[in-house]
């Protein structure tokens, strides 16, 4: 594991540092977290790993954070108030723009792979783990408008079949890539397939919201 | 519920109920084994017996789980209904929080949603996979059959889609940020896509929530 260069000067004592440096230490220890998170998921975020990480002692450590849970919760809602998907160029036409939208977390693009699996991370700890839900509720809310807004561009028709039709269409494409993903991820299936997969859906449903105008 | 539990169950499996219903409550990172013995009533000696570690029984509760997944099972009894009433009525049954079906999805959940590491629970789950697409495509053919399922692409391609649709709602449902009726209202924009709309208005009545 690549330790920090140079150590910040803060390798003393735990007791009260003064605010700047008591923040940006936390920020060290949030950011040797996430960084630990995406790379080997919740069980690799241990003190002792995120301690050494960040080159803070362990009093320190838990000056900052309580606990292992919390900061696990800090750190996963640190990571998903960053969680930022590629915006498709808007020269693209608004439904080549929602394919590659979907496209880019089906496990090609390793940024976009990176992100996704701390996402995971927090969806199943947030199933025994009542205080990630805000944060994951946040972020799923933000992809969901965003896709939103590109299903309604792709079928304008769309909000006369009812008011609500395009977030759900929507949603169930953000959350069958949660599930496409999940396999690909797990080598349950070829990338290529999932993409497969997923064009055949978007048609499917776009297509759908298109001829319910008929 | 499937009346199969005619017999009585055998010590395995009443440690498997139980480490069902012990990892459906604390997850598969924090269950305690002597929770689970306790819970069944039977020896740690015995557990041991049929599961050497947690690995083994990690993987006998998998296995346990995929076998009573309610999409998978309730697909063949419901003769009466068109082949798509069928089919949705099997996926919409996943989304339950009766602790029963909870538990399962939560085990299915648990195991699948990150990259595994033990390769025989990886091939556990990629053939509990295979079976899960294998029977929700013999629905899809069934719905073909009788004409309530239309659809221009592979019977295969579709069963895959929505069982990855119903795993990604599902991550959802547990993680408690929609209902399970959310889930079904989900599900059924894409479903409602492979109905054979016998006119417009039956489509445009079968997209309103």
């Amino acid at each position: 594991m690549p330790a920090a260069q140079q150590p910040p000067a803060s390798t003393q004592t735990p007791t009260a540092p003064k605010p700047s440096k008591a923040a940006s230490t936390r920020a060290a220890i949030l950011g040797a977290a996430t960084e630990l998170l995406s790379e080997h998921g919740v069980r690799g975020v241990t003190v002792e790993a995120v301690a050494e990480s960040a080159d803070v002692s362990l009093g320190l450590l838990y000056y900052h954070f309580e606990n292992r849970q919390d900061l696990i919760r800090a750190a996963l809602a640190e990571a998903l108030a960053n969680y930022a998907y590629r915006r498709p160029s808007t020269e693209l036409p608004p439904a080549e723009r929602l394919r590659a939208a979907l496209s880019q977390h089906i496990g090609v693009d390793a940024e976009a792979a990176r992100q996704d699996r701390v996402y995971a991370e927090a969806m199943r700890a947030a199933a025994f783990d009542p205080a990630i839900r805000p944060a994951l509720a946040q972020t799923l809310t933000g992809w969901n408008g965003g896709m939103t807004r590109l299903v309604t561009a792709a079928v304008p028709g769309l909000a006369e079949t009812h008011p609500e039709a395009a977030a759900e269409a929507a949603t169930a494409l953000t959350a069958l890539v949660d599930g496409l993903q999940q396999r690909v991820r797990s080598s349950l299936l070829p990338a290529e397939r999932g993409l497969e997969l997923l064009g055949l859906a978007t048609g499917a449903v776009l297509e759908g919201g298109a001829s319910d105008a008929d | 519920m499937p009346t199969e539990t005619q017999k009585p169950a055998s010590k395995r499996d009443r440690i498997l109920a139980a480490a069902a219903q012990v990892i459906g409550e604390r997850g598969l990172d924090a269950f305690v084994v002597k929770d689970i013995t306790a819970l069944a009533g039977v020896t740690p000696q015995l557990t041991y017996y049929h599961f050497p570690n947690r690995q083994a029984l990690v993987r006998g509760v998998f296995q346990y789980a995929a076998e009573r997944a309610p999409s998978v099972n309730l697909l063949h009894l419901d003769r009466e209904a068109s082949g798509y009433e069928a089919l949705r009525g099997a996926l919409h049954a996943e989304f339950d929080d009766s602790p029963e079906v909870r538990d399962l999805n939560l085990i299915w959940n648990e195991v699948t949603a990150l990259p595994i590491e033990d390769p025989e629970l990886a091939e556990a789950v990629r053939r509990a996979t295979e079976r899960w697409n294998e029977q929700v495509t013999i629905g899809i053919l069934r719905g073909l059959a009788d004409g309530s399922i239309v659809t221009a692409a592979a019977p295969q391609a579709v069963a895959e889609l929505l069982t990855a649709l119903v795993e990604g709602l599902s991550q959802r449902w547990l993680a408690g940020l929609i209902s399970p009726d959310d889930a079904r209202r989900t599900l059924d924009v894409v479903l409602s896509t492979i109905r054979r709309a016998r006119s417009g208005r039956d489509q445009a009545a079968q997209s309103l929530p």
